[in-house]
C-alpha cells in the first residue's frame, strides 16, 4: 500500500472523501488485510483520543484569575476613553499650520523692526515655510499700511483655492 | 443593580446578551464557567502552564472586546475556544521563528518514518484506568512536535475539518493530512509503548 493510499484511508475514516473515492477505498479494504489493520489502528487512536482528552484544571483561583482579566479590560477601556475624550488625534492636524502661522507672525514682527522700508507701494514675497505640509505667502502695502500673510496647506492650490488660514497684520 | 443578581442559574446565551450590553458581572460568570476549558485548550497546545494562563487570560480580554461581534452561530464556549486557539497559534509561530527546527521534525519531514511503523493491532489502552490513560495520552502528546500535536488537537479534540485546519495553520490540506497521519501513527506507537521497546 503506497503513501497516497494510506492518506486516502485516513481521509475515508474522517469522512473527508468524495463518494467515488470512498468506494475505491472500500474496494481496497475488502481485499487488503494490511489496509484493514491500518484503518483499525487509526480508528482506535481517534476513539481513544476523542474520549480521553487530558484534564488540565486552571492552577489559579477563580477570584485571582478574574481579577487579572478585569484589570486588563479596565485598563484598555480607560485608554480608549482617554483617546475619545481628548478628541483622539484630530487636533494634531491643526498643530503644524498653527505653529507655522505663529512662526510667520514672529518673523514678520522681527522683520518690521530690522528690515529697510520698501520704496514700492506694495510687494509680494514668500516669507518662510516652517512645515512640510504648510506654506505661506505675504505682501505688504506701504500706501495702505497693511501687511497680509496667507498660511495654507501645501496640497491646496494657492492660485485657485481659498487659503486655509489668513492672518492680517496692519502696520 | 447587576451586582445583586445571582447569575449562577442563568443560561449562557442570556449571560452573553447581558455582557454584550456591558454587564461585566455576567461576563465574569461566563469566565467562571468556562475558564478550565479555555485554559486546558491553551495548555494542550502550549505545554506550558505560564503561557497557558497568560494566553487564556488574553483570550478572555479579547472575548470581552469582541463580544458585540458574537452572533451565536456557535456556542459561546466554542467561539471562545477559537479565540484562544488563534492566540496560541500566533504564539507558537513566534516561538518557531525563534528556534531551530527540532530534530524530530527534521526526521519526520525527511524520512517518512510513519510509513515504516508497525501497525498496532492490539488496543494498548485496554484495562487502563481512565486517569492513567489520560496521563499516558498527555505524555505522548508531549513527545510530538508542535505542528503534529496542533493538527491532532484541532482534528480530534476540536473536530475541525482538514480545510479549516489548513487555513488556521497556513498550510495545504495535503500537509494537514500528512501531519495528522504521522501524529496518529506516532500516538498509537507511543501508547503501545513501542517507542520504548525500539530504543532498547
Amino acid at each position: 500500500m503506497n503513501y497516497h493510499s494510506q492518506l486516502q484511508l485516513q481521509a475515508y475514516l474522517d469522512a473527508e472523501l468524495p463518494p467515488r473515492e470512498s468506494r475505491e477505498v472500500e474496494s481496497l479494504l475488502a481485499t487488503d488485510n494490511e489496509a484493514r489493520q491500518l484503518l483499525a489502528e487509526l480508528r482506535m487512536t481517534q476513539t481513544v483520543l476523542a474520549e480521553n482528552e487530558p484534564h488540565h484544571p486552571l492552577p489559579e483561583s477563580r477570584d485571582f484569575y478574574w481579577s487579572k482579566i478585569k484589570r486588563d479590560i479596565e485598563r484598555i477601556d480607560r485608554a480608549e476613553e482617554n483617546i475619545v475624550h481628548s478628541g483622539g488625534f484630530a487636533w494634531q492636524k491643526f498643530l503644524a499650520p498653527l505653529a507655522a502661522a505663529a512662526m510667520v507672525l514672529l518673523g514678520v514682527t522681527v522683520a518690521k523692526f530690522y528690515s529697510p522700508v520698501e520704496d514700492s507701494s506694495w510687494s509680494v514675497a514668500e516669507v518662510e515655510r516652517f512645515a512640510d505640509d504648510a506654506s505661506s505667502v505675504s505682501f505688504r502695502s506701504e500706501s495702505e499700511k497693511v501687511f497680509v500673510v496667507w498660511v495654507y496647506q501645501r496640497k491646496d492650490d494657492f492660485s485657485s483655492a481659498a487659503p486655509s488660514t489668513l492672518e492680517m497684520v496692519t502696520q | 443593580m447587576s451586582l445583586n443578581r445571582d447569575y449562577s442559574a442563568v443560561l449562557d446565551p442570556d449571560l452573553v446578551r447581558l455582557a454584550q450590553k456591558g454587564d461585566m458581572v455576567a461576563f465574569e460568570e461566563l469566565v467562571a464557567r468556562h475558564r478550565d476549558k479555555i485554559y486546558a485548550r491553551a495548555f494542550s497546545m502550549m505545554r506550558n502552564e505560564e503561557d497557558a494562563v497568560d494566553l487564556s487570560q488574553e483570550a478572555w480580554v479579547k472575548g470581552w472586546q469582541r463580544l458585540v461581534q458574537f452572533q451565536g452561530d456557535a456556542s459561546f464556549v466554542t467561539w471562545m475556544t477559537r479565540i484562544v486557539i488563534n492566540l496560541c497559534l500566533d504564539q507558537l509561530r513566534k516561538h518557531k521563528r525563534q528556534r531551530a527546527e527540532s530534530i524530530e521534525a527534521l526526521e519526520q519531514d525527511g524520512g517518512g518514518v510513519e510509513r515504516q511503523m508497525p501497525v498496532v493491532t492490539v488496543n494498548p489502552t485496554e484495562r487502563l484506568e481512565r486517569s492513567e490513560l489520560r496521563e499516558r495520552i498527555d505524555r505522548a502528546l508531549n513527545q510530538l512536535s508542535y505542528e503534529h500535536r496542533t493538527v491532532l488537537i484541532l482534528h480530534e479534540f476540536e473536530d475541525l475539518e482538514y480545510k479549516v485546519i489548513a487555513k488556521k495553520m497556513n498550510c495545504s490540506i495535503g500537509t494537514v493530512m500528512s501531519r495528522l497521519f504521522y501524529a496518529r501513527r506516532k500516538m498509537a506507537a507511543l501508547l503501545a509503548g513501542l517507542k520504548r521497546e525500539q530504543a532498547q
